[in-house]
């Protein structure tokens, strides 16, 4: 029998008060229900490596198992784990673009020109991933708050408003982040909105 | 609208946040200038780029490992996990503090308690016997304990330590203790001061002095104080108050003790009332004995 059956009923908020008590069953389901977008969340901001991205991501639970007690509910979980999420990977992404390990581009970098794909072959496989592989690179040159913001809003669908939230910045800077991000974007991608339709 | 006006735009109105009043000049805006029109559709299609990126599964095992971990962690002893065990229980802050505050007072009276004394009260010729008759009632251990003890302040630093230490920390009275002297101060302090003393006594010294005085009904700080009293009221000149904790069968002998040092003064009518401190205590009186210096000589007196 699954240990954790009889918890999906719970709110978030219901399965952080029992982990608190001291049942780690109800953990495993906060993790089941967002550790995909975690997940997602730590992979964009970390370029795109799935290793790094398990790594990281396993930190995150982890930190936030280990400061649980401290949750008193003034946000969502959500949000909490969002928060503790978005400062793992920006530390990391720093970390790792001091070893030079990260963003490092695809062949052809920013001057990429892909070949226009219409079928679903193997080729057409490989050049989709290589595509957006590029497009993973122009996230990559952001700079920390313009990847986060498009990361958030764009990628994830969060709202402006939980995005000031989780951010914690006013819903100002959180409209002229996501103008500008969006604006170094464009220009970086031209080649590549040539041929995605 | 202007056109740097209208850019500031595009990205709320690719979101459709834009409000009506807002949306509808902007609209008309990108109706009459084709820049803004290009800028705003490369922002629209760069979104839609960004927002189409796949989406990536966590890898297989990840649950199992983080569920290992997190085993793992759960076992761990936490600080933070005890010191939130009041809000886990949901005690309220006020009892939660409460309780803190009574946890810090007793430790700290833990550990100030070796400075007080823990002499029983012996008669200064009978310092070296047990006199558990008029002691306060004691855990078995602690008497045997006592018949050994000196006044700390005779020990040394080692024997003092040692006697510490082997204190049964069981009998130990947050609010009382073993001392004598120290049982009249609180006693004195509990009931409000003035109002616990059962008797006063004013003992005006006499000259010549005597060199030393006994005192066999009080036991050996507590004759001490005494002396030092009568000596510090001789050589100042001033007024000198001591308290004194004593069994009431032994008052009349204390009195008489106190008359070889001088002439009690206090009124004589007034005898040993039932004070507060003395409804709980009925087998001890506290005694407040005022020394008050010799009288200076009179002129022309021989």
């Amino acid at each position: 029998m699954d240990e954790t059956e009889g918890f999906d009923a719970l709110s978030d908020w219901e399965c952080v008060r029992k982990v608190q008590k001291g049942d780690v069953n109800a953990f495993e389901i906060l993790v089941r229900r967002h550790q995909k977008t975690i997940f997602n969340l730590v992979y964009r901001m970390l370029g795109g490596d799935s290793d790094k991205t398990a790594e990281a991501a396993h930190e995150v639970f982890i930190l936030a198992y280990k400061s649980i007690l401290k949750f008193r509910g003034k946000s969502s979980f959500k949000t909490w784990i969002y928060r503790i999420a978005i400062n793992h990977a920006k530390t990391t992404r720093v970390a790792l673009a001091n070893e030079k390990t990260m963003f490092n581009d695809p062949p052809g970098g920013s001057d990429y020109v892909p070949e226009v794909v219409d079928g679903t072959n193997p080729e057409e496989t490989l050049a989709k991933k290589e595509f957006w592989n590029h497009v993973q690179s122009a996230l990559n040159r952001l700079s920390d708050e313009h990847c986060q913001i498009i990361t958030l809003i764009t990628i994830q669908g969060e709202s402006y408003e939980d995005a000031a939230e989780i951010l914690d910045i006013p819903m100002n800077t959180v409209k002229s982040r996501l103008s500008r991000a969006r604006e170094a974007l464009a220009k970086d991608c031209e080649s590549l909105l040539r041929v995605w339709s | 609208m202007q056109c740097n006006e209208a850019q500031e735009l595009i990205s709320e109105y690719i979101d459709a946040r834009l409000d009506a009043g807002v949306r509808v000049v902007f609209e008309a805006h990108l109706a009459s200038c084709s820049i803004c029109r290009v800028k705003t559709d490369q922002l629209r299609r760069t979104n839609r780029l960004f927002a189409s990126l796949p989406q990536v599964e966590p890898p297989i095992g990840f649950m199992t490992r983080l569920r290992a971990h997190v085993q793992e962690e759960a076992t761990k002893p936490n600080l933070w996990k005890w010191l939130s065990l009041p809000f886990q229980i949901g005690l309220p802050i006020q009892a939660t503090a409460v309780v803190l505050v009574a946890v810090l007072a007793g430790f700290l009276y833990q550990k100030e308690r070796p400075l007080e004394t823990s002499t029983q009260e012996v008669p200064i010729g009978q310092q070296k016997q047990t006199s558990d008759h008029d002691a306060p009632p004691q855990a078995p251990g602690m008497q045997e304990q006592h018949r050994q003890a000196e006044p700390l302040s005779q020990l040394s630093q080692e024997a003092q330590r040692q006697q510490q230490r082997s204190a049964p920390s069981s009998t130990l009275r947050p609010f009382g203790s073993d001392s004598p002297v120290l049982d009249a101060v609180n006693e004195y302090s509990r009931v409000g001061g003035e109002a616990a003393v059962d008797d006063r006594l004013v003992v005006r010294l006499r000259v010549p002095a005597p060199d030393e005085i006994s005192m066999p009904s009080l036991s050996h700080d507590q004759a001490k104080n005494l002396d030092q009293a009568r000596q510090r009221a001789a050589e100042t000149g001033q007024t000198q108050s001591e308290l004194f904790s004593i069994p009431r069968d032994r008052y009349e002998q204390f009195k008489k003790e106190l008359a070889a040092i001088g002439n009690i003064e206090s009124d004589r009518a007034r005898t040993p009332q039932k004070s507060e401190s003395s409804a709980t205590k009925p087998d001890r009186l506290l005694i407040m004995v005022t020394i008050v210096p010799p009288a200076p000589a009179q002129p022309g007196v021989r």
